[in-house]
């Protein structure tokens, strides 16, 4: 590579970034459903990835509609997608109760269908299919970020 | 979603899953796979090749109906499922507890088809 390239300070990376807010109530899952399959599309997300993020987006929306509210009144829950070269992220926020979902103790998983819980998998595959995670209170909201590699880690095209 | 039953020989009972697993699909079919998984068979094979995504709220179901399964002395089966789908089996602990084959013909050698 020429020196006078080698001297150039690197590209910025583009970041894209779309928002959907929902109501707290499962029905609203399709229509998120249905917004992250046409945004993974136009921004042309592997499909390994945009299967991960469809799961894990599912996983975040479902506990904190089922779990993040002790009344019954309407509450607005913030999606967050973005991406860049080489990640895909999602980051969920909401006004409901704090919880980290990160410092629930991880159990030991039983290998007998009899003993095996029936539920409770929704944490363990948000751990499972993100590369990066965290969790934030901030002015009194949650913030859970999950993000997915997209670049292929064995491929160097 | 959508769900498709047969019963085959030897007291086997087929069930073909078309759609995706999500929340959506799941409440589409759970009362009648709960209905068809209730009724005691010698096997139950799930056909998943046409299940495009599972969430956890799929494997609560197929959970739920192989232990149902399993207390009355047979056995529930998963069968031919996509590699994004299984990979959610892997991770989630699901495929060390229900068996999953790669075919049906893989399957019902394992159960013991005639």
């Amino acid at each position: 590579m020429p020196a006078t390239l080698q001297a150039k300070a690197p590209e910025p990376e583009t970041l894209q970034e779309v928002t959907l807010v929902i109501e707290n109530r499962l029905s609203e899952l399709a229509r998120v459903e249905r917004w992250l399959a046409e945004t993974v599309a136009a921004w042309s997300i592997p499909e390994r990835a945009a299967f991960a993020l469809d799961l894990v987006m599912n996983e975040a929306v479902t506990n904190v509609v089922n779990h993040a509210y002790r009344d019954t009144g309407v509450r607005e829950i913030r999606i967050l997608l973005r991406h860049t070269d080489d990640w895909v992220e999602i980051e969920v926020s909401d006004d409901g109760e704090a919880f980290d979902p990160f410092a629930v103790p991880v159990v030991a998983a039983p290998t007998d269908l009899e003993q095996a819980s029936i539920g409770g998998r929704g944490i363990h595959l948000i751990k499972a299919f993100t590369d990066d995670r965290d969790y934030r209170r901030v002015a009194g909201r949650n913030h859970l970020r999950l993000r997915i590699e997209t670049s292929d880690p064995s491929g160097d095209a | 979603m959508q769900l498709d039953s047969e019963l085959l020989d030897d007291d086997i009972l087929k069930i073909t899953l078309h759609g995706r697993l999500d929340l959506e699909g799941t409440l589409a079919i759970d009362l009648k796979f709960t209905a068809l998984t209730a009724v005691k068979h010698r096997a139950i094979l799930v056909d998943m090749g046409a299940v495009s995504f599972l969430a956890s709220i799929g494997i609560r179901t197929l959970l739920t109906s192989a232990k149902v399964a399993s207390r009355r002395g047979g056995q529930l089966v998963l069968v031919n499922p996509q590699p994004m789908v299984r990979d959610v089996l892997d991770r989630s602990g699901v495929s060390s507890l229900i068996a999953v084959y790669p075919d049906l013909g893989t399957a019902l050698e394992a159960v013991g088809a005639s």
